[in-house]
């Protein structure tokens, strides 16, 4: 009984067709908003930005491991036919790893297996765009000079240990509220792109630390690529 | 500083496309100064012939060359000349900027138009290597109804083609044109690109689009013009898009209407590497100003819709936006409506595009021996060979004769819509035998608020009513040729709203599985709107 119950029940789930659509268009709508597009003078889209960390400090942080990952989304508006400009909002993950030897004095005096400091920022960026697509609607070599001001909504000071005493494996660590660390950051950005692509150079103008805490600032550039989604 | 360098070094990498870049200017001339003309030794006779036929005189002043005296000014600046038109008084140069200074003082000088020209890959218009299907062979001139033409032994002749492309690599050797060359119908060669006479090299896809106008395989005709003349015209770059193409395009136009060509096969379109949406008007580029020049000579202007429908730009390109120009959609061979890839309409000003359709696959020649091919880009050289048939049928008819004829021997009309325009055109509306009258396929009833369309049982074949094959990956080659068999007994409606404007507001394409087909909600319908459905041959139209 169960069995016919079920393939009853199978039966009525099945949907049964009397028509199937195989075209449909709508055509007004497809082709009212002409202005919109890479090159037009509305446009959105979301990206994806990765980039190292470069620059000179006092810390040992690790080159090449520390960088940032980003995701986020652009709205564009045309000025003329060579200015366009780009207002972007984004997530930025930003991480400063260091090497680890007993003369180190910051994040932390102890020597650990790993240890790095995760920003999670939440970033603006306004910036003019240089475009020498004159006519079509992609978007071929340009340059955007522009500005950044971000927000760290969190930052996390993270180590990581063997377990001498225990066969426990590793202990993670993470401090967080740290007061010596200055949320606002701000400071200039270079674009040079084509097409989908960029490559990116920011600097951040203000120190990452609050003034009251006498630490050496971290390095300050960032050096990295975009890829545009559209 | 390392990271200052690497970021430095970076910037010239992306930089070095912009290498290969030109500045092309177009420079419209006020006069045509001191030029001489002489119609009867610069025309070929078929083309007098067309003149006459056209009312069009013979002493057009668009038609006499660019002057001399100019020309010789301009390079005596050591201004590079990369083209020159007669119809437009028009020169393309590219010049320094000391140079367009120069031009802009000069008293002959007109109007000055530069374009940024980059060089971009052009995006690939079809893909190759399927196993060749025999009733996609036979379906390519059957789906035609090319039987009928044959019949009467219509096979284009007397009727010139002229055909634009990218290259024709590999035709002169290649069995399928054996009898173009063994026939001497290939009248005229030239490579507007590096302005020299031989032809046959740079690319096959002139080759391919060659093949479904007149290629032969293996005795059996690929296209239905096996009888026509060809003049041969490369006007296109391989693998990048400068704007000198346009240019080429517009010589070649000339130089088609010079030696007598009836038809210009283009499967070729411009997008969104030069354009916006809003200028596919069929007026702004000037290969669309050059196509009209050429309809207006009585030349009949075929052109692929493009294969940007599944794309971001979705619709037609240019020239394929002109009106005066026969616009030709693809369709998918295996399930008879629009192939995915194919570009829809309208043109920016509303106009009807694409006109026709045809197969958007097909069986090609390449360079050494034979392959299936998908693009626009074969659909518009399958209907030149329809055209080159129907011409040779009454060659007193004009052009635009021709292109309306065109257009009401497809299978859809009078119904219409932006994804297969009238549809595949059908030799068979050519045979004055056969009656005109359309049996009724359908009825409407008016039921609780809505229009009820009921397929008759006379067309409605239940057996065939299963779930479309896509047929778009062609995976299994016995399940697409079972699908194909069954193609033809579908129960397929077309279905559009038409606006007070004569747009289309609305169109769909619906697959019935039941006789009871679908309900129209009355308020669908806003008053002025024209509702038209399409079944089996059997349009009904309803005003509100």
């Amino acid at each position: 009984m169960r069995t016919y119950i079920f393939l009853l029940f199978t039966f009525l789930c099945i949907p049964i067709y009397s028509q199937d659509v195989l075209l449909e268009e709508e055509v007004l709508i497809d082709s009212s908003d002409l202005r919109f597009g890479p090159n037009g003078t509305y446009f959105y889209h979301s990206l994806i930005k990765f980039g190292f960390i470069l620059g000179d400090t006092k810390h040992a942080i690790k080159y090449g491991k520390s960088s940032l990952i980003s995701v986020g989304g652009r709205f564009k508006r045309k000025l003329n036919t060579w200015a366009d400009v780009h207002l972007s909002i984004q997530y930025v993950n930003q991480a400063f790893h260091f090497n680890q030897d007993s003369l180190k004095l910051f994040p932390s005096l102890g020597v650990h297996e790993k240890e790095k400091l995760a920003y999670h920022q939440i970033q603006a960026e306004l910036a003019l765009r240089l475009n020498s697509a004159k006519r079509g609607n992609i978007i071929k070599t340009f340059l955007d000079i522009g500005f950044f001001g971000s927000y760290a909504t969190q930052v996390n000071h993270l180590t990581l240990d063997k377990n001498l005493v225990s066969n426990a494996g590793f202990t993670e660590t993470r401090n967080y509220d740290l007061s010596y660390v200055e949320p606002f950051s701000y400071g200039p950005l270079l674009r040079l792109g084509y097409k989908h692509f960029s490559i990116y150079g920011s600097y951040q103008m203000n120190s990452f630390f609050k003034k009251s805490y006498p630490i050496s600032d971290l390095p300050k550039f960032a050096l990295g690529i975009e890829w545009a989604l559209f | 500083m390392k990271f200052l360098s690497l970021f430095i070094y970076s910037i010239c990498l992306i930089l070095a496309p912009l290498q290969a870049r030109e500045k092309i200017t177009y420079v419209y001339l006020k006069d045509k100064k001191n030029v001489s003309f002489n119609p009867e030794s610069f025309f070929d006779a078929k083309a007098i012939q067309r003149r006459k036929k056209m009312n069009w005189p013979l002493y057009e002043y668009s038609d006499f060359p660019v002057s001399e005296i100019y020309l010789s000014q301009l390079t005596q600046q050591n201004i590079k000349i990369i083209g020159k038109s007669r119809w437009l008084n028009l020169v393309a140069i590219e010049a320094s900027n000391e140079q367009l200074i120069w031009l802009t003082k000069q008293a002959f000088v007109d109007q000055i138009i530069t374009a940024d020209s980059t060089c971009l890959d052009i995006c690939q218009s079809s893909e190759s290597g399927y196993v060749l299907d025999p009733i996609l062979i036979k379906e390519q001139i059957s789906h035609l109804q090319g039987a009928h033409f044959n019949d009467k032994n219509l096979m284009g002749k007397g009727i010139r083609v002229a055909v634009f492309d990218v290259g024709y690599k590999g035709l002169k050797n290649h069995e399928a044109f054996k009898h173009l060359f063994q026939n001497q119908l290939i009248k005229k060669t030239f490579d507007f690109a590096r302005k020299k006479q031989d032809v046959y090299d740079y690319g096959t896809h002139g080759t391919n689009v060659m093949s479904c106008i007149s290629g032969v395989y293996q005795d059996k005709p690929l296209g239905l013009a096996t009888e026509s003349e060809f003049l041969l015209a490369i006007t296109e770059f391989p693998k990048r898009e400068p704007y000198a193409e346009e240019i080429f395009w517009l010589e070649a136009a000339e130089w088609a209407d010079q030696h007598g060509a009836d038809i210009i096969n283009s499967s070729l379109g411009y997008t969104n590497t030069r354009y916006f949406p809003k200028d596919m008007n069929g007026q702004t580029s000037l290969v669309s100003q050059a196509a009209r020049m050429a309809t207006r000579r009585g030349i009949l202007v075929i052109n692929a819709a493009g294969n940007e429908g599944d794309g971001s730009w979705q619709k037609i390109g240019t020239p394929a936006d002109v009106d005066s120009v026969l616009t030709v959609g693809g369709i998918n061979p295996y399930t008879g409506y629009r192939i995915s890839f194919s570009s829809e309409g309208p043109n920016m000003k509303g106009q009807k595009k694409p006109n026709v359709s045809a197969f958007g696959q097909a069986i090609v020649a390449s360079e050494k021996a034979y392959e299936s091919s998908f693009g626009t880009s074969f659909s518009a050289p399958l209907i030149s060979g329809f055209a080159a048939c129907v011409w040779g049928m009454d060659t007193s008819l004009k052009n635009m004769d021709v292109f309306n004829k065109i257009e009401q021997s497809a299978h859809l009309y009078p119904y219409f819509d932006y994804a297969h325009g009238y549809g595949v055109p059908q030799a068979s509306f050519f045979n004055p035998k056969k009656s005109s009258a359309r049996d009724t396929t359908f009825d409407i009833k008016e039921t609780q608020g809505a229009w009820e369309i009921v397929l008759r049982h006379a067309y409605f074949d239940s057996s065939k009513t299963q779930k479309p094959f896509t047929g778009e990956n062609a995976g299994d080659a016995m399940e697409v040729l079972q699908d194909h068999i069954q193609k033809e007994g579908r129960a397929y409606i077309y279905m559009h709203i038409e606006g007070i404007d004569g747009i289309l507001r609305e169109y769909k394409l619906i697959e019935a599985f039941e006789t009871t087909a679908f309900r129209i909600p009355f308020y669908e319908l806003e008053r002025g709107e024209t509702l038209r459905i399409h079944f089996k041959g059997f349009t009904y139209s309803k005003k509100l």
